[in-house]
């Protein structure tokens, strides 16, 4: 063997071993990345968590909000509600008697909101500061698979301290913007107790019940 | 002269007869108004009047009192027809379906069952989906209401 076989040898090694390696190296996972940002992440990501809710479509204020896994609970004065997130069903459960609705609580938007719905995730570079926490900006574009007419824009307000949380979510639809903020923000998971509802409810009121409710009226002057 | 004025006179009484009969609060007519209560039976701050009439039955005309418990009404309408009993507050059948314009940046349509005294409301979810806003009990008439007293109860507008 020459010198110059031994060389053309040595290189032909060379690059085998090269390919080899570059074989071996992970790369990575395009499908991760491209179901990630098809995602709905107010579904897939902040499967436990506690906090309170002011603003949204139903106005709340410091309205307190658990959720875990597809369960999330609105507390109210006298009863709260368990809303599946999956079927959308919620239970509205208090003192005297309990009611299933086919629709979810109006506290429990946006997180029940465009569920059939194609998602577009585009991350930004912008940073803002949001109630003490420095956060990361999200937008989102959510248009139907159907016909439908309706383009809804979510911007997110990703708190980098709470795992990037959404601790303020901006929703434009219909030429409108409903804000929702999140505060005392717990990823703890929540009591799975929180979550407990009937499997039925009983039955509502009867027909002529409608004055066992009886206000008292003021003394007569 | 003093005819032609008898004449207006006249003219003028059976106009204002006329515009009575012609009002939602002829006998035929039923009013409501009352506090909206929890499913306890506490009292919101806020209420709804209204009538119901016309011929069929079945239109309903009023107005959201002490709305947000701010002291100011808004008015509302809409008509009374049946509603499957699984949207509604533990009742079924005929109720009174209610379009509120400006009890939320987004439309509101109250369900009220006069038959099982039960009310619950929606939220437009912009043709993405409704939501359930709340749901309580009334006892019409029970009450003694001022309209727009900025009530000391409950100041829930939920």
């Amino acid at each position: 063997m020459n010198s110059y076989s031994l060389h053309r040898a040595l290189l032909s090694s060379l690059f085998a071993l090269a390919v080899c390696v570059q074989a071996q190296t992970p790369r990575p996972d395009t499908s991760d990345r491209a179901r990630r940002d098809t995602q709905n992440p107010l579904l897939a990501e902040f499967k436990t968590f506690s906090a309170n809710v002011t603003g949204g479509i139903a106005r709340d204020h410091d309205r307190k909000i658990y959720r875990s896994g597809k369960w999330m609970r609105l507390d109210f004065e006298d009863s709260y509600r368990v809303n599946d997130l999956d079927t959308l069903q919620m239970w509205s459960i208090g003192a005297h008697r309990c009611v299933e609705f086919t629709r979810p609580d109006a506290g429990s938007y946006p997180f029940t909101a465009y569920h059939d719905f194609k998602v577009e995730r585009t991350a930004t570079q912008k940073e803002e500061t949001v109630d003490g926490h420095v956060c990361k900006i999200e937008t989102l574009t959510f248009t139907p698979k159907d016909d439908r007419p309706i383009v809804a824009k979510m911007k997110l307000w990703e708190a980098e301290d709470l795992d990037g949380f959404p601790i303020r979510i901006d929703v434009e639809e219909g030429g409108q913007t409903f804000t929702s903020t999140y505060t005392n923000v717990s990823l703890q998971a929540p009591d799975p107790e929180l979550f407990q509802h009937p499997a039925e409810c009983t039955p509502g009121l009867e027909p002529g019940q409608k004055g066992v409710v009886r206000l008292a009226k003021p003394a007569a002057k | 002269m003093k005819r032609s004025a008898s004449i207006a006179f006249f003219a003028l009484a059976l106009a204002a007869v006329m515009s009575f009969t012609a009002l939602p609060a002829s006998a035929s007519s039923t009013t409501y108004d009352f506090h909206f209560l929890t499913t306890s039976g506490s009292e919101y701050c806020d209420g709804m009047f209204f009538y119901n009439y016309g011929s069929p039955k079945t239109l309903v005309d009023g107005y959201h009192w002490n709305t947000f418990c701010s002291g100011a009404n808004v008015d509302v309408n809409g008509f009374k027809g049946s509603v499957a009993a699984k949207y509604q507050y533990a009742a079924t059948g005929a109720t009174f379906l209610i379009s509120d314009p400006d009890s939320a940046p987004t439309g509101v349509m109250w369900l009220i069952n006069p038959t099982y005294g039960t009310w619950n409301y929606y939220y437009s979810g912009g043709g993405a989906g409704e939501y359930v806003g709340n749901e309580g009990l009334f006892v019409n008439g029970e009450a003694l209401i001022e309209h727009n007293s900025k009530s000391t109860k409950s100041t829930q507008s939920r």
